[in-house]
């Protein structure tokens, strides 16, 4: 799954850490103190993924994806601000409940982002632009994108019929072909 | 780099060219001979008798003030205020206009806004049906699922409109609810009868 060279994707990798007990980290090394078992420390998801594949450490969902945080959604996810709680929050939270086999997770974020689909074509189709910049800035990064396509598409459609967009273009692809040197 | 990729959607002006091959009556003003293009042959064009052309050639011959357009049926102010409230009495389904009612009622207001009676009262009803359907539009995209959606008597426009936002966001569901074990499709005759998209 995901795409190799899909910047989002390898950005989402790092996004948030998740908490692991059992390896030391750099502070406990330089104090001299052995590996400690059951502690907890965080650690970019790359190398989380791993070290449990190996069955050295045990994964913990991270606080963004915590119980809490899934009863807050469950009750409503209208106003949460997902931009400050994971800029990724629905890649993360997808390699999250890959890696920790919580199917449920990932299916609540399916319900989540339909629900909010409707808010964010909402504030994309809307003429009054600028009062939705506090709402699109609580987006999340896919949200952002499904906002940007929804409002570029609606733009069209307003502008043809102000009568701004009248000549008939030759299409992309032809234009690629002449500007390509032979 | 322009990518090479070609783009989800139609341009406007693509679809209206698209729209533009639909048939329409006018009544000539003068008498001509028969007209030959490469699509067909139209004519010969003897006032006051009606005859039937492609939109392009009706709007071409307008602008020259060789013709006057008559407005199809479903464009008047009566079927359009009917079309509204029926769209109104049923907030979960589209009423059935021309496929592309947008591009037809587009071309004709702009080109041909005196043969058309009340066309500012049409002007607005277009716009006002193009809301109502728009939030239904929206409402049903909430409603997509990974495995289809259904969406019946919506316009070339509207379609074109939805279409890559859609696209984003039922990819977007499909990775996310890869485990389709139990999820059963409902059948065509089911969502017939109830809605015209799925809420499943």
């Amino acid at each position: 799954m995901g795409d190799y060279y899909d910047i989002d994707d390898i950005l989402a990798d790092q996004q948030l850490n998740v908490d692991i007990p059992g390896l030391a980290t750099d502070e406990t090394r330089s104090n001299g103190d052995e590996l400690q078992a059951d502690t907890t420390i965080e650690l970019p998801l790359w190398m989380a993924e791993s070290l449990a594949a190996n069955d050295f450490v045990e994964l913990q969902l991270p606080r963004p994806y915590g119980s809490r945080m899934q009863r807050i959604l469950y009750a409503s996810c209208r106003n949460v601000n997902f931009h400050a709680l994971c800029p990724y929050f629905y890649k993360f939270g997808l390699k999250l409940s890959l890696a920790l086999d919580e199917p449920q997770l990932s299916e609540l974020l399916a319900d989540v982002y339909r629900q909010r689909l409707e808010l964010v074509l909402d504030a994309a189709q809307r003429s009054d632009a600028q009062n939705m910049v506090e709402f699109i800035s609580q987006l999340d990064e896919t949200e952002k994108q499904t906002y940007a396509i929804a409002k570029k598409s609606t733009q069209a459609v307003r502008q043809w019929q102000k009568g701004d967009a009248k000549l008939l273009q030759s299409a992309e692809i032809l234009t690629c072909f002449q500007s390509a040197p032979s | 780099m322009t990518s090479t990729k070609p783009t989800q959607q139609f341009t406007l002006p693509e679809l209206e060219f698209l729209a533009e091959d639909t048939p329409i009556t006018i009544i000539p003003t003068h008498r001509m001979d028969t007209l030959h293009f490469i699509s067909g042959s139209y004519g010969p064009f003897q006032p006051p008798a009606h005859i039937e052309v492609p939109l392009w050639l009706a709007r071409l011959l307008k602008t020259k003030r060789r013709c006057h357009i008559q407005a199809p049926t479903w464009l008047n102010c009566r079927f359009l205020e009917r079309k509204y409230d029926e769209e109104q009495r049923q907030p979960d389904r589209f009423s059935n206009l021309p496929y592309q009612y947008l591009e037809i009622a587009h071309v004709l207001v702009t080109c041909a806004e005196d043969d058309i009676p009340q066309s500012h009262t049409i002007k607005r009803l277009i716009q006002d049906l193009r809301e109502i359907r728009q939030s239904k539009a929206r409402a049903g995209l909430a409603a997509v699922n990974p495995v289809y959606l259904q969406m019946d008597h919506l316009g070339a426009v509207e379609l074109n409109e939805i279409r890559p936002v859609f696209c984003q966001a039922f990819n977007h569901l499909r990775k996310l609810e890869k485990d389709l074990g139990d999820y059963i499709v409902p059948s065509y005759e089911d969502t017939q009868s109830t809605t015209s998209y799925s809420n499943y």
